[in-house]
């Protein structure tokens, strides 16, 4: 009769000869002293006629002949859980990190570690877990975890490397994937009161500066024909003898294009309730000002000024939002070697009627060059100063501060000659940042402008 | 000014090093301290077992001492290879020059000992100095070397009464197969070390 090799793998049964486990499973340095101390022991006892030095290798040869006869063969697998795909900033998950041994013998001991991102914080983490596993079982490692700031933070992988025959015999590691989390940003609180400075439609719920059908009551004026009949005001018509109508500022919808200049990051991150590093300042405004310009109807593109230049295209609305929070999770500082593609930041790459967001610690003049061009084009570019106030600058002889301050003087002046463009730049402030400027960004877009013919 | 400045590297990295040894000491976790304890407690008593009281009794126990802490500090290099055959070269001496008399229960301790520092050897040297050890590990890992003395002194009395019993020419032809079999057993097993 023909035996037949079965088509699928096996159940996995490991190899059973001592050569073929070997691959799989390193000998100790105590396996060589065990098999050097029992051969000089033995042969000295040959030579000398010592039966007590038999007797004293006798634990080191029955240790390693035990420890051989029963060995494992297979390496233990890891894996590594984590109890929810996203949540956010401070916000705790359960986690936990598993260990199993699929062989058909003991493990003596099990060393497993793990890798755990900087900014997911997780008590006692850092250290390795030493735990037996039975034949066919898992040992289960609960973890908390905490995630300190905005991102996708990953715990692992974990490596664990089983220990056998007393000691004798190490494994090669086992590992378990990283898993990664999303830990989307806490959003600055805004509001913005002011309206933007032009819509693009006539549905939506901003209220325009433009007459027409809304729900915001404008004024009352004398009825004009076209004017519908539902919009007459009765009390003001009997009272004047004259048909009156309320007239009303038009719903309209707007886009707002968020730019995060990612060109560079400045400052020191000290996570959620620390310092904020010019990304930090970034994400949480752009979720921010997305959230409530979303949150009334309007819609958001962001994109990423870097060498990548990643774009999320306008949409509206609570999926937007999400995405909007997923897609702010990429964000990472450029390589300063890079250099982003000109025509990927065009002003023919935004809306006419769009509003431009920038945000900016305005620390590479390519930035302000950035921001003129889309000036000079007709947007209406606002800008978000996000380098942090309190940033260390590097001391380092006695020129350092004088070179400091010329460096302020020289941004300083940057921001003035935005100005000067119509580039309004505030610092980010939270609720209310842009009130002052979008005001002043709609009185320049009312304004008359002077057309060449 | 050259001087100055090696000064001030080398107070650098001895304060890096002072550092890194206290940042070590604090993070080392119960487990593995109790298991480098047992270690040396166990190699300090194989050593005072192996050689004579004459010469324990001497300002040779602080080179003990030494070896022993040595041997806990390192058990990953050669330090317990080098401490065993040192605690054998000692129990020979005593019994061959120094007229030592040796009886089964000192033997067996001494056996159940110097297993003892080479299984916590084995333990420390796979074990991290800052791991949370599960209970139960250490225990178990005790149980069996407990489990191997015990089957020690099972051949140790066969070892110690069985020859009483056999003629000298069978003793011999039983020593030469027995040396045969631990050449093979040996040269096998260093084989399967050298093919890593």
């Amino acid at each position: 009769m023909v035996a037949l090799r079965p088509a699928a793998p096996g159940d996995g049964a490991g190899p059973r000869h001592l050569k073929d486990a070997l691959r799989r499973w390193a000998p100790t340095p105590a396996f060589g002293r065990a098999v050097l101390i029992v051969g000089v022991l033995l042969a000295t006892a040959m030579l000398l006629g010592r039966v007590d030095l038999v007797v004293l290798a006798a634990p080191f040869a029955f240790g390693a002949a035990l420890g051989i006869w029963r060995r494992p063969s297979r390496v233990p697998l890891v894996s590594v859980h984590m109890g929810a795909d996203f949540i956010g900033e401070a916000g705790r998950v359960a986690a936990g990190l598993s260990v199993a041994n699929p062989d058909e013998v003991r493990y003596d001991l099990v060393v497993l570690r793990t890798a755990i991102s900087p900014w997911l914080v997780v008590p006692h983490g850092d250290r390795p877990y030493v735990t037996t596993v039975s034949p066919g079982t898992a040992a289960d490692l609960e973890l908390r975890a905490q995630a300190m700031r905005w991102g996708r933070p990953a715990l692992g992988p974990a490596v664990a490397h089983a220990v056998a025959a007393d000691g004798l015999l190490i494994s090669d590691p086992g590992t378990g994937k990283a898993r990664r989390i999303a830990v989307f940003p806490i959003t600055d609180p805004f509001t913005a009161e002011d309206s933007m400075p032009r819509a693009a439609g006539l549905v939506g719920v901003h209220r325009s500066r433009r007459p027409g059908e809304g729900g915001e009551l404008a004024g009352v004026r004398m009825f004009a024909p076209g004017d519908r009949l539902r919009r007459i005001d009765w009390r003001v018509s009997l009272r004047t003898r004259q048909l009156h109508v309320a007239a009303t500022l038009s719903d309209r919808d707007a886009e707002v294009v968020l730019i995060l200049d990612v060109l560079h990051e400045a400052g020191r991150s000290g996570g959620i309730g620390g310092a904020r590093s010019v990304l930090d300042t970034t994400v949480r405004a752009a979720a921010g000002i997305a959230e409530h310009y979303l949150h009334r109807g309007d819609r958001v593109a962001l994109l990423e000024y870097g060498f990548r230049a990643r774009r999320l295209r306008a949409g509206s609305g609570r999926r937007h939002y999400h995405t909007v929070l997923e897609w702010l999770l990429g964000v990472s500082a450029a390589g300063a070697g890079f250099e982003p593609a000109p025509d990927a930041f065009g002003p023919h790459t935004v809306s006419s009627n769009a509003l431009v967001v920038v945000l900016t610690p305005l620390l590479d003049v390519r930035t302000a060059q950035m921001i003129a061009r889309f000036a000079r084009a007709g947007r209406f570019v606002v800008g978000i100063d996000t380098l942090p106030t309190d940033i260390p600058l590097p001391v380092r002889g006695d020129w350092a501060t004088a070179a400091a301050r010329l460096w302020r003087l020289d941004r300083t002046n940057t921001l003035e000659q935005l100005r000067e463009h119509g580039v309004p730049v505030v610092a980010w402030a939270g609720p209310g940042s842009l009130d002052e400027v979008l005001r002043q960004v709609s009185r320049m877009a009312s304004a008359p402008k002077a057309v060449l013919r | 000014m050259r001087t100055a400045e090696l000064v001030s590297d080398l107070k650098g990295r001895a304060r890096a090093q002072v550092d890194e040894t206290v940042r070590r000491v604090r993070r080392t976790t119960p487990g593995p301290l109790l298991v480098r304890i047992g270690l040396f407690v166990a190699a300090l008593l194989g050593l005072v077992l192996a050689w004579p009281l004459a010469v324990t009794l001497t300002p040779a126990f602080f080179a003990f001492f030494t070896l022993a802490l040595l041997t806990m500090l390192f058990p990953r290099g050669p330090m317990p290879t080098l401490y065993l055959f040192i605690a054998v070269g000692g129990w020979l001496a005593g019994t061959m020059l120094l007229g030592a008399t040796a009886n089964l229960v000192g033997l067996l301790l001494l056996a159940a000992v110097l297993y003892l520092v080479h299984n916590l050897a084995a333990l420390a040297a796979v074990l991290p100095y800052d791991a949370v050890v599960a209970p139960g590990v250490l225990l178990r890992w005790l149980g069996r070397a407990g489990l191997v003395v015990g089957l020690t002194a099972v051949l140790a009395l066969f070892a110690v009464v069985v020859p009483g019993f056999l003629g000298g020419r069978t003793y011999l032809v039983a020593s030469l197969a027995g040396l045969a079999v631990m050449a093979a057993t040996v040269a096998y097993l260093a084989r399967l070390v050298r093919r890593r």
